[in-house]
């Protein structure tokens, strides 16, 4: 209803705004903005009201500008071309407009539906392998153990904890991205050196990165980071245990910090293979995993979580390969004004 | 089984998970009481006198923090708090009410008797008269009555402000220390709501005790919460 009350007044708008025009411009000229009225009805509502403004401004033109005014005569055939014209490009405009809403309605819907598929694809994938895993080794401990050496065991135990960890990993990595996504996130700013948040993000993936060599480059000249610290050193803990899971054992991690111009950035740089080219913007995208059938778990989700928390806070996040081989995850936070100074 | 055996109380309504404590638990010697709901764990808390409580937050019939503020009124029974990862405030929240530290679900055995242990050895009773003259641990080693801190055997000079910051963490070695604790203990109540003073102190603290400070050792982060000393 509101929609054909728009349409009647941006009629009655046209022809206000037409009637002083009307003293210098002919009457086929100010058919022109009845035409824009269509337009924005169209583009801003359905058919029926577009249709309508269409209609109405076509009676209003030939009411009270095409002579003799006042009237719904014409007596100079040249304006029937022009209603009509103006009859016209109304019906296809409004046409067209409902047909890209609904194209871009359906390519929506086809998103969403493509993002369902794969995270149920996903879940099956991610929570399964290791359910079917953990049950398996826990069988195999229960009614094997006579026949299993202790190196055995002790590997099945393993394999048992690890595979948990997994599913409780990759079920609040869920959890993290349905949240970051809700927009009810706000963060918690806090002034951090970077040197704190790397430190914190290492020891939390100290596990993962038991075969790896970690080392550290931070610019002593770094100012503090105004970020949210548990989010940023979640960020952190997922570039590094990507790392880890990408790199071969024994290969060297690397955290950079340095300054650049605006901005702070912080890198994590591997050894390993690097990124499949061309894929260095989709790894961010939910559910991807590089090399799929390759023996890679994980939610497939890290990435992502680590470009929405970026963008929360104004940055950035990009990945690319490294000249000499392996890849590099760069995160850019904009400078923020220093806080006051500690107290001695 | 003797009677000198830990009595630790389990507050935590999943039996599954109730089981898995008690066998883990009395595997190392403790024994085991185990609590489901908040008005059953304030009872025994009450009547059974444990010597530790494990609390998960979540109970069916309350507030997991209110069980810790009214043990606290009437004990000071160290109590270990079950938390889910990104829950900081609620372990902040919980270690206001009184609970002495908190392990992250799901657990593992190693990181939970540690912080057992830790707990428990801080409430032993101690002879009023002898505090710890002195606290060491892998190269680090803090003479308490000297004020006198050495790594590897060779002095270091810490600022009276890290010198405080160091005897807090020292006092709960094992165990988280929040911001405010910290902040408190080294500016007084003033000063609460400046978290950067603190984070600013602890890296000078770091670079001068830590080999790289980028990969502490000694002094850990618990982002959003505090820090934690190691003590083993």
């Amino acid at each position: 209803m509101r929609s054909y009350v728009a349409a009647i007044l941006v009629v009655i708008l046209c022809t206000a705004l037409n009637w002083p025009l009307s003293l210098w411009l002919a009457p086929t000229n100010l058919a022109m903005v009845y035409v824009l009225g269509v337009v924005a009805i169209a583009a801003r509502y359905e058919r029926g009201p577009a249709m309508t403004c269409a209609l109405l401004s076509v009676l209003a033109f030939d009411f009270f500008f095409v002579p003799p005014v006042l009237t719904l005569r014409i007596d100079d055939t040249q304006y029937v071309v022009t209603g009509f014209a103006l009859l016209v490009v109304g019906v296809v405009i409004s046409t067209l407009a409902a047909r890209a809403r609904a194209a871009s309605q359906a390519a929506l819907l086809a998103r969403e539906e493509q993002l369902r598929n794969s995270l149920l694809a996903s879940l099956s994938h991610d929570l399964r392998t290791p359910l079917a895993v953990i049950a398996g080794s826990a069988s195999s401990l229960r009614d094997e153990r006579a026949r299993l050496s202790q190196a055995e065991q002790d590997q099945l135990l393993d394999t048992l904890y690890d595979e948990a960890q997994q599913v409780s990993l990759t079920v609040s990595d869920l959890l993290e991205m349905t949240r970051l996504h809700s927009g009810r996130v706000e963060l918690d700013r806090q002034w951090y050196p970077a040197e704190e948040l790397v430190g914190a993000a290492i020891e939390r993936s100290k596990r993962q990165l038991a075969q790896h060599r970690v080392q550290t480059r931070l610019d002593p000249q770094l100012p503090l980071l105004h970020v949210d610290g548990v989010l940023i050193e979640k960020l952190l803990v997922n570039l590094l245990e990507n790392a880890a899971k990408y790199t071969p054992a024994g290969t060297l991690v690397t955290v950079v910090g340095e300054n650049a111009p605006g901005a702070i950035v912080l890198c994590v740089e591997d050894e390993g293979p690097g990124l499949p080219s061309g894929d260095e913007e989709r790894i961010f995208d939910k559910f991807y995993r590089a090399g799929r059938e390759a023996a890679v778990t994980g939610s497939g989700l890290g990435l992502s979580i680590c470009r929405a928390i970026a963008q929360m806070h104004g940055g950035s996040i990009a990945a690319a390969n490294r000249s000499g081989g392996g890849a590099v995850f760069t995160l850019k936070l904009p400078v923020e004004p220093a806080p006051p100074a500690a107290p001695p | 089984m003797t009677s000198s055996a830990p009595l630790v109380l389990i507050v935590e309504d999943e039996p599954k998970i109730r089981r898995l404590l008690r066998l883990t638990l009395e595997s190392n010697g403790m024994r085991c009481e185990e609590a489901a709901t908040a008005r059953e764990a304030l009872s025994r808390a009450q009547t059974q006198r444990p010597d530790l409580i494990i609390a998960d937050l979540g109970l069916p019939d309350g507030d997991g923090l209110d069980v810790i503020r009214q043990t606290r009124r009437s004990s000071a029974v160290p109590i270990l708090v079950l938390s889910a990862r990104s829950q900081e405030a609620e372990k902040v929240a919980a270690l206001d009410a009184g609970a002495d530290d908190y392990v992250t679900k799901p657990f593992a055995t190693g990181e939970l008797l540690a912080r057992l242990r830790a707990a428990l050895r801080r409430a032993l009773p101690r002879p009023a008269t002898s505090e710890p003259a002195a606290f060491t641990v892998r190269e680090l080693r803090v003479d308490l009555v000297q004020r006198r801190v050495t790594l590897h055997g060779a002095e270091t000079h810490l600022t009276p402000i890290e010198y405080r910051l160091l005897t807090t963490l020292i006092a709960k070695a094992g165990q988280v220390v929040t911001h405010a604790e910290l902040l408190r203990a080294a500016w007084g109540p003033a000063k609460l709501d400046q978290q950067h003073y603190l984070r600013i102190y602890m890296a000078g603290l770091r670079r001068k005790l830590e080999a790289d400070p980028a990969q502490p050792v000694y002094l850990l982060t618990e982002t959003g919460v505090g820090y934690r000393l190691i003590d083993e």
